[in-house]
C-alpha cells in the first residue's frame, strides 16, 4: 500500500447554521488521480480549500504529507500546486510576466516548464491577460500550476471552459503527472473524465461523502434489467449480501459489485425478459445519490 | 527584485506616479505662491482678517506672517494631506479584500509563501512607497524655496553709533528688494512638520489594512476608510471652528497632527522637539511635544497594522464570488 498524501479526519465546515461538510474522512495516496464528484453545493471546494489551509474546519483535521493544512500551512503549500475553480489571474500584465511572477513564488517551479506547457496548449504568452479570453486564462492557470514538481496537484474543475482538443490535452497532461508518481486530485462535473482519468472517485452530497471506491471495482460493477414475467422468486442465500433488487412494476432492476457468474446461473432459471446487462459506470453510481429516482425508469431511454 | 515586489509596484505604479506628481507640484506651486505674495502685503491681509478666525489656525498668527511660517502651512493643506493619505488608504485597502474580490487570492494564497509574508511584504511597500511621497512633498517645497524670489520692502534706516540702533524712516520711499527665499527659510525646517505628515498617513493605511484583512470587498473597504478619512478632518475642523467643540479633535488622529506648530516650535525652541511636552515662554505645559504626537500616532498605525495580520492570518478566505 502507498503512503497517504493527504489525510483528512472527521473533516467538518460549518458557516453558521450550514453545513457544507460534514464529518468527510479520506485518503488520497502517493501516485494515484483521486476524482472528486458531485453537483454544486456538494462541498467539493469546501473540501479543497480545507486540505488548502484557506478555510479553517469547525471540526476535524486535514494533513497534507504530514503537514497540518491549518497550523503548517506554507509547508503543506510546498507539497500542493492549485488551480482554482474559477482562476482568475492578475490581469495588468502580458501572460509572460506573470508566469515569471508566479515562477519566483516556488523554488521547484520551472519557468521553461510553464513555457513549453504554453506551448502544448498553443497560448501566446505576450498576450496581455486582460486581453485573453476565459478559455485562454484557464490554459495560463493551467501552464501556472502545472510547472513546478509539486508531490500533489489538485485541480478543480480543470478543463472548464477548454475546446474539445486542448481538454484532450490536459488529461493527458494529467495520466503523465500519474506516470511521473505524482498525485493529482482532480475534481469535475464531467464524468467520463473521471472515468478516464482517475483510480478512484469520492462523490459528495450535500457535503457527507457518500461514495468512495477504485474505478477498476467499479468497472465490474454490473446492474441487470429485465421485465418481470412472474412471480420474482427468492434470492439464494449466498446472493443475498451482493445483489440488491429494485422493483418498480413489472421492471426489476439488480445491481452487484461483484462476479456475475453467481447471478447468470439465477438469472436463468427467472421469469425475466428483455433482460440487459450493462456495466454500471460512473453515471448510475452518480445517480444513485443524486437522482436515485432516475435509476429505474432510465433504462427505458437508455439505448444499449 | 522578488516575484512578490515586482507584483506590488506593477499594481500600484500608476497611482504612486500620479500622486507622485500632484504631489510635487502641488508642493512647488504652494511655495512659490508665497513667494508671489509679499511680506508686508500679506500681514495687511491678515490685520483685517476677523479676531475669531485665528482660532482656525494652529500656529501664532505672528509667525504666519514669515515666509517659513506661511510655506510651512503647505503640510496643512488639505489638498496635500489627502494626495499622501489616499496613497496608504487606496494601497492598503486592497491588500486583503481586494485580492479577495478580484479573486485573485486563490493563486496567490496557493503558493508557499505564508499569509505574514504577503501581508507584511504590501505593508513594507505601502510604507517605503509613502516615505517616498513625504519625501516628494519636502523636495517640493525645497525646489519651491530654491527656485524663488521674493521681494522684500524696507525703508531707508537711520543708523545710531555707538548703540548700533538702526530706526527706520517710514516717511520716506520704501525699497524694493528682490532675495533668494533660500535665504529666507531653510527646507531643513520643514523636517518636523513632514515628519508628522509621514506619520498621519502610515496611521490611516494602518486603518485601511485593518480593514481590508476584515472584509471581502474593497469597494467597502474603500467606502469605509475613506468615510473614516473624511469623517477624522470633518471632527477636526468641528473642533477648531468651536471653543464647546474643541475636544472633538482629540477624538480624531489629526488631533495629532499640528506640523505647522511643530515647524514654529522647533524654530523657536531649537532641540524642542524632541520633548515630551511643548512648553510656553513661562515653562508651562502647553501639550504634548512634537515626536510624542509622531510616537503616537505610529503605534497606533503600527497596531492597526499589527491586528490586521492577526486577523487576516486566522481567518477564512472565501471562494470568488
Amino acid at each position: 500500500m502507498k503512503n497517504p498524501i493527504v489525510v483528512t479526519e472527521q473533516l467538518t465546515k460549518s458557516f453558521g447554521n450550514f453545513t457544507a461538510l460534514r464529518q468527510c474522512s479520506l485518503s488520497v495516496y502517493e501516485g494515484e488521480v483521486f476524482g472528486l464528484l458531485g453537483p454544486n453545493g456538494a462541498g467539493k471546494s469546501t473540501l479543497l480549500r480545507l486540505i488548502l489551509g484557506f478555510l479553517n474546519p469547525t471540526s476535524g483535521s486535514s494533513r497534507v504529507n504530514g503537514f497540518c493544512s491549518q497550523n503548517n500551512r506554507v509547508d503543506a503549500h510546498s507539497q500542493i500546486s492549485y488551480l482554482p475553480g474559477d482562476a482568475r489571474l492578475y490581469r495588468l500584465v502580458k501572460a509572460k510576466q506573470l508566469l515569471t511572477m508566479f515562477c519566483g513564488f516556488r523554488p521547484d517551479a520551472s519557468f521553461e516548464k510553464a513555457k513549453r506547457i504554453c506551448e502544448r496548449l498553443e497560448l501566446n504568452l505576450n498576450t496581455w491577460v486582460g486581453l485573453m479570453s476565459t478559455g485562454m486564462r484557464q490554459k495560463l492557470s493551467l501552464a501556472i500550476c502545472l510547472c513546478n514538481e509539486a508531490p500533489l496537484i489538485i485541480l478543480d474543475e480543470p478543463t472548464a471552459n477548454l475546446d474539445p482538443t486542448v481538454r484532450g490535452q490536459v488529461l493527458q497532461m494529467v495520466r503523465e503527472i500519474r506516470q511521473q508518481g505524482r498525485t493529482v486530485i482532480f475534481s469535475s462535473h464531467v464524468l467520463s473524465e473521471i472515468e478516464e482519468t482517475c483510480d478512484r472517485v469520492a462523490i459528495l452530497r450535500k457535503g457527507e461523502l457518500v461514495y468512495l471506491d477504485s474505478i477498476s471495482k467499479l468497472n465490474q460493477h454490473h446492474r441487470i434489467l429485465a421485465n418481470l414475467v412472474g412471480e420474482l422468486p427468492e434470492l439464494p442465500e449466498h446472493l443475498k449480501s451482493v445483489v440488491t433488487i429494485k422493483k418498480e412494476g413489472d421492471k426489476i432492476q439488480l445491481e452487484t459489485p461483484s462476479d456475475l457468474g453467481g447471478v447468470l446461473k439465477w438469472l436463468a432459471d427467472a421469469p425475466f425478459s428483455d433482460v440487459m446487462i450493462q456495466p454500471v459506470g460512473l453515471r448510475s453510481v452518480y445517480d444513485k445519490y443524486h437522482h436515485p429516482e432516475t435509476i429505474v425508469s432510465q433504462t427505458e431511454a437508455d439505448p444499449r | 527584485m522578488n516575484s512578490m515586489t515586482r507584483k506590488y509596484l506593477s499594481e500600484g505604479v500608476l497611482l504612486l506616479v500620479g500622486l507622485s506628481i500632484g504631489i510635487l507640484t502641488f508642493c512647488w506651486f504652494r511655495v512659490w505662491i508665497v513667494g508671489e505674495l509679499d511680506t508686508a502685503q500679506f500681514r495687511q491681509i491678515i490685520d483685517l482678517l476677523p479676531k475669531n478666525w485665528r482660532q482656525f489656525a494652529t500656529v501664532d498668527f505672528d509667525w504666519l506672517v514669515s515666509y517659513l511660517g506661511r510655506t510651512s502651512l503647505t503640510l496643512d493643506e488639505p489638498m496635500l494631506i489627502t494626495l499622501v493619505c489616499a496613497w496608504g488608504l487606496v494601497r492598503s485597502s486592497d491588500v486583503v479584500s481586494g485580492e479577495l474580490g478580484r479573486g485573485t487570492m486563490e493563486m496567490l494564497a496557493a503558493q508557499p509563501i505564508s499569509r505574514r509574508r504577503i501581508y507584511l511584504h504590501h505593508a513594507i511597500l505601502t510604507t517605503i512607497c509613502l516615505t517616498a511621497m513625504v519625501a516628494l512633498a519636502w523636495f517640493g517645497m525645497s525646489m519651491g524655496i530654491w527656485t524663488t524670489s521674493v521681494e522684500e520692502t524696507t525703508y531707508p534706516e537711520l543708523r545710531i553709533p555707538i548703540f548700533d540702533y538702526r530706526i527706520p524712516l517710514t516717511f520716506l520711499a520704501p525699497q524694493v528688494n528682490t532675495i533668494a527665499m533660500s535665504s529666507q527659510v531653510s527646507p531643513i525646517a520643514f523636517l518636523p512638520g513632514v515628519a508628522n505628515l509621514f506619520c498621519v498617513a502610515f496611521c490611516f493605511a494602518g486603518f485601511a489594512a485593518l480593514c481590508s484583512a476584515m472584509d471581502r470587498y474593497r469597494w467597502r473597504t474603500i467606502g469605509i476608510v475613506a468615510a473614516f478619512f473624511f469623517g477624522n478632518a470633518g471632527l477636526k475642523i468641528l473642533g477648531m471652528g468651536s471653543e464647546k467643540l474643541s475636544w472633538v479633535e482629540n477624538c480624531t488622529l489629526f488631533g495629532l497632527y499640528h506640523p505647522a506648530s511643530a515647524i514654529e516650535r522647533a524654530q523657536s525652541q531649537p532641540g524642542s522637539w524632541y520633548w515630551i511636552f511643548e512648553y510656553n515662554n513661562s515653562m508651562e505645559i502647553q501639550g504634548l511635544g512634537g515626536l510624542p504626537h509622531c510616537l503616537i500616532l505610529l503605534a497606533i498605525g503600527i497596531s492597526l497594522y499589527w491586528i490586521g495580520l492577526i486577523i487576516f492570518e486566522k481567518r477564512d478566505l472565501p471562494a470568488p464570488m
